[in-house]
């Protein structure tokens, strides 16, 4: 009876073009957040993962990227479908306590990684010779009044815009003429060398690619941009293509570092030291795109992750939150972002900081809590009075709690065995 | 010594978890894991106790009238665990467990308007009877919760001089949030409070809730509130709030929106939804909606109303103001457009005029002859000029055959004209 369509149907190509529409509308939250990902520690870890080890761990790829997948998944699909982000659900589901201690953890890592971010703005700028006591002020007030005077929108448009530019990542990838044969091998053979060096750099990655502060800021983002959760599934392929995007970049930066300066012996400490290694062995291109990525990586970085934490503690602790707000209406948020952003500016300042110390102070903190945030959303999202009919399956809660499992046992791992070498140093 | 009314308030948390000795075998026998309370009035009652012996046991639940004596931060005395009154999870209909229900959980505080989580409850304690009657939202009962109130007042003190202070919410102004199983609970409470609410307040608590808190909230307003505050809601919300809602709830609220706004949303909703909720309405309003839709965005019949007041021209004032009086909803009864006899607008009148005019004179004797008026293929451009040239409020829309077919309104046609205007008041913020 009803004879007037609402949507003219007529071709499938039409339908594609409405498909690929909505994809890109509600594309956001996965891009950014993976992107982000790959901040300044990211960048280090991966290089110094090429330079001292070459393509040995390059088999960790698949895997990681699949549990990356399998986590941000759930992170994306609760925000979309309680429209509330992570510490509200602990909170609700666990009560004060735990959420309490877990907001405490997220808030002394990202004090650290608010100072890494810095740092990596600081050492890409200083690479073309400008101060790090004129560009870290100067980034630091940047970013600062983008988030706090900005609204969502305009920021997400500038953090995707940011994304673009790890593509200088790929290209450095390219001209650094890796040996293709010997990378495909690798990718698809594990080889586990059993020294302790081997797997502090093994867990090392894994802890960089998979933290805990992006499955808050993912849900939140998500939450936030409010998605209908109908379109569950174009929302998922953000989540995916983000996580693929984001370790191919990662992917790329170590076969670049393996590839020039593997077999030189060169030792590197910082991401600074692997861009200047490449200059006199791949050439000036090489160096300036490294460069470059390193900067737009650490800003987009240290635009979301002091955000993403003072998201998280405010929720955790039921005060108001939101980019745009005024201090009036929003006193705790202003304040937990602010001590960030000038911690990790000060942090920086200081001359002779060691740097590499924070940045494994903050992956400490993150290994501590990991597995507990890990254990926190496969409990969350296969409950189905939280999640209704979108709660886990079966076949994907066995996978999911796999991960889990194996995230937090290595991550476990990992700090025993860096509390042992630290002691034995101590001991020499 | 004189008992007199003795009156005293107490933090739930200083009762939950203590433990519960039984006088009557003098030993402890669990902890307060949580309370049951009945709804009396505006305030609940604690009716029963929540206890568990250890953490393999089983739950038990105690009417309130065994408890003997509550030492709030030590323990609560019983005269005996009476074996009839074991019951596991028999919580009757009217009856929500407190740290359940309430504790770290978000409602709405409506003297302000807002959403806050409940990191206490303040009790009164009225002899034995325990009576919620604030929630507790600021730092203070947060960090009592943790244990570490003492401790970190003290430090405030010595370094700050300062006293961290309370905030309680009076248990009147809270809306809670409370899923369906107890509907029948919620809706009892709701809505005389929420009405209270400024729309525009309404809309920006309804953002900031959760998904499923969003649309109980929302299906506990009544159909005038509901529409007023989906009006206010950004347009992505409004959309996933409409989609939402089972089309028996939606109709009320529909037929409370002007047309021109229901049209827009209906127009953004799935096409399931959309036709499902058009084979509910009437034949009439049907056509209508359709009609409205199919205008192209840009002119006059896209953005009009078609709810106005239209009267014949031999009607004498006192009808017309009889006919408004008991008329249906209006978008303006401040001007009254008169039709001939052939039903083409012919005159307008004020309501001014209506008042002043004595009741048997019939309106096309003191009626305005020139009408300005547009076509409904008017561009809206031209349609704001006319607004930005007369100093009037609202403008007729006419057909080919000058019959009136709705109305637009200044702030209609501004917001067609400058779109960015509407899109920034609906940022998310």
């Amino acid at each position: 009876m009803t004879e007037t369509p609402v949507n003219n149907n007529k071709s499938g190509i039409k339908s594609l073009w409405a498909k690929i529409a909505t994809f890109f509308a509600v594309l956001g939250p996965g891009i950014i957040t993976l992107s982000a990902g790959n901040d300044a520690g990211g960048v280090t870890t991966y290089s110094v993962c090429g330079a001292h080890f070459g393509y040995s761990m390059l088999w960790i790829a698949i895997p990681l990227t699949l549990g990356l997948i399998v986590i941000q998944e759930m992170s994306n699909r609760m925000g979309v479908v309680t429209g509330k982000g992570l510490s509200g659900l602990i909170r609700e589901k666990f009560g004060v306590r735990i959420t309490f201690n877990i907001m405490l953890g997220v808030f002394l890592g990202n004090l650290c990684n608010a100072a890494t971010e810095f740092a990596g703005i600081a050492a890409s700028l200083e690479l073309v010779g400008i101060s790090k006591y004129i560009s870290v002020p100067v980034f630091a007030s940047l970013v600062w009044i983008l988030v706090l005077k900005g609204n969502y929108k305009t920021v997400e448009k500038v953090f995707l815009f940011g994304c673009l530019c790890f593509l200088a990542y790929i290209f450095t990838g390219f001209l650094a003429k890796p040996d293709w044969k010997q990378v495909a091998t690798s990718l698809v053979i594990p080889q586990i060398k059993l020294e302790s060096g081997y797997l502090i750099m093994l867990i090392g990655v894994l802890g960089t690619t998979i933290a805990p502060w992006m499955q808050f800021y993912h849900q939140a983002s998500a939450a936030e941009k409010g998605t209908r959760p109908e379109l569950l599934n174009y929302s998922r392929l953000d989540a995916v293509l983000g996580s693929l995007a984001a370790n191919l970049v990662a992917f790329f930066i170590v076969i670049t570092c393996a590839a020039a300066l593997h077999n030189s012996g060169q030792r590197i400490d910082v991401a600074r030291d692997a861009a200047l290694a490449l200059k006199p062995l791949a050439g000036d291109y090489c160096f300036y795109l490294f460069a470059f990525g390193l900067l737009m990586a650490s800003l987009l970085a240290a635009s979301v992750l002091p955000l993403s934490a003072a998201f998280t503690v405010c929720e955790g602790f039921g005060w108001e939150s939101g980019v745009g707000k005024r201090a009036e209406e929003a006193p705790e948020f202003y304040i937990v972002y602010s001590i960030l952003i000038l911690f990790g500016m000060g942090v920086v300042l200081i001359p002779n900081i060691s740097l590499i110390k924070l940045m494994i102070f903050s992956q400490v903190v993150n290994g501590l809590i990991l597995p507990f945030i890990t254990v926190f959303t496969i409990l969350l999202s296969s409950d189905k009075k939280i999640m209704k009919q979108y709660a886990n399956t079966k076949i994907f809660s066995i996978f999911a709690w796999l991960f889990g499992i194996a995230i937090s046992l290595l991550s476990i791992t990992w700090l025993v065995v860096l509390f042992t070498e630290i002691l034995n140093k101590r001991n020499l | 010594m004189e008992k007199g009314w003795e009156k005293q308030f107490i933090y739930m948390s200083q009762i939950i978890d203590m433990p519960v000795i039984d006088l009557s075998v003098n030993k402890r026998i669990g902890n307060v894991k949580d309370l049951v309370a009945i709804q009396r009035e505006a305030y609940y009652k604690v009716d029963a106790l929540i206890i568990r012996r250890n953490i393999f046991s089983k739950k038990i639940c105690l009417q309130w009238k065994h408890v003997i004596k509550i030492a709030e931060d030590k323990a609560v005395y019983i005269d005996k665990l009476d074996n009839s009154s074991d019951c596991i999870y028999a919580i009757q209909e009217n009856e929500i467990l407190l740290k359940e229900t309430f504790w770290d959980k978000q409602v709405v505080d409506i003297s302000g308007a807002k959403v806050v989580r409940i990191n206490d409850l303040h009790l009164l304690k009225e002899e034995l009877n325990l009576w919620v009657v604030h929630m507790d939202v600021s730092l203070k009962g947060l960090l009592r919760r943790l244990g570490v109130e003492n401790l970190f007042a003290s430090i405030l003190r010595f370094l700050f001089s300062h006293e961290l202070k309370d905030t309680l919410v009076s248990w009147k102004y809270v809306q809670t949030i409370v899923p369906s199983k107890n509907e029948s609970l919620q809706l009892k409470v709701a809505h005389s409070k929420l009405s209270e609410v400024h729309p525009a307040e309404l809309a920006d608590i309804l953002t900031e809730l959760g998904i499923e808190e969003r649309m109980i909230i929302f299906s506990s307003l009544d159909s005038n509130t509901a529409a007023k505050a989906l009006q206010e809601l950004p347009m992505k919300i409004r959309i996933q709030v409409a989609e939402q809602l089972p089309n028996d709830k939606f109709s009320p609220i529909a037929n409370e929106m002007p047309m021109d706004e229901l049209v827009d949303l209906l127009a953004a909703l799935p096409k399931k939804k959309f036709n499902s909720f058009l084979s509910t309405l009437p034949k009439d309003k049907v056509m209508q909606i359709k009609d409205l839709k199919e205008h192209s965005a840009h002119i006059a019949g896209s953005i009009m109303n078609t709810e106005y007041v239209s009267v014949k021209h031999n009607l004498p004032a006192g009808e017309v103001l009889k006919k408004i009086v008991s008329g249906t909803k209006v978008e303006s009864i401040y001007y009254i457009y008169v039709l001939d006899d052939n039903d083409a607008l012919t005159g307008v009148v004020t309501l001014r005029q209506l008042l002043t005019a004595p009741p048997e004179k019939a309106v096309a004797e003191f009626m305005r002859k020139k009408v300005i008026r547009v076509k409904i293929d008017t561009d809206n451009k031209a349609v704001s000029n006319i607004f930005l040239k007369y100093n009037f409020d609202v403008v007729p829309v006419v057909d080919k055959q000058n019959k009136i077919k709705g109305i637009i309104t200044m702030k209609d046609a501004m917001e067609s004209v400058y779109p960015e205007m509407r899109e920034k008041l609906e940022e998310p913020k």
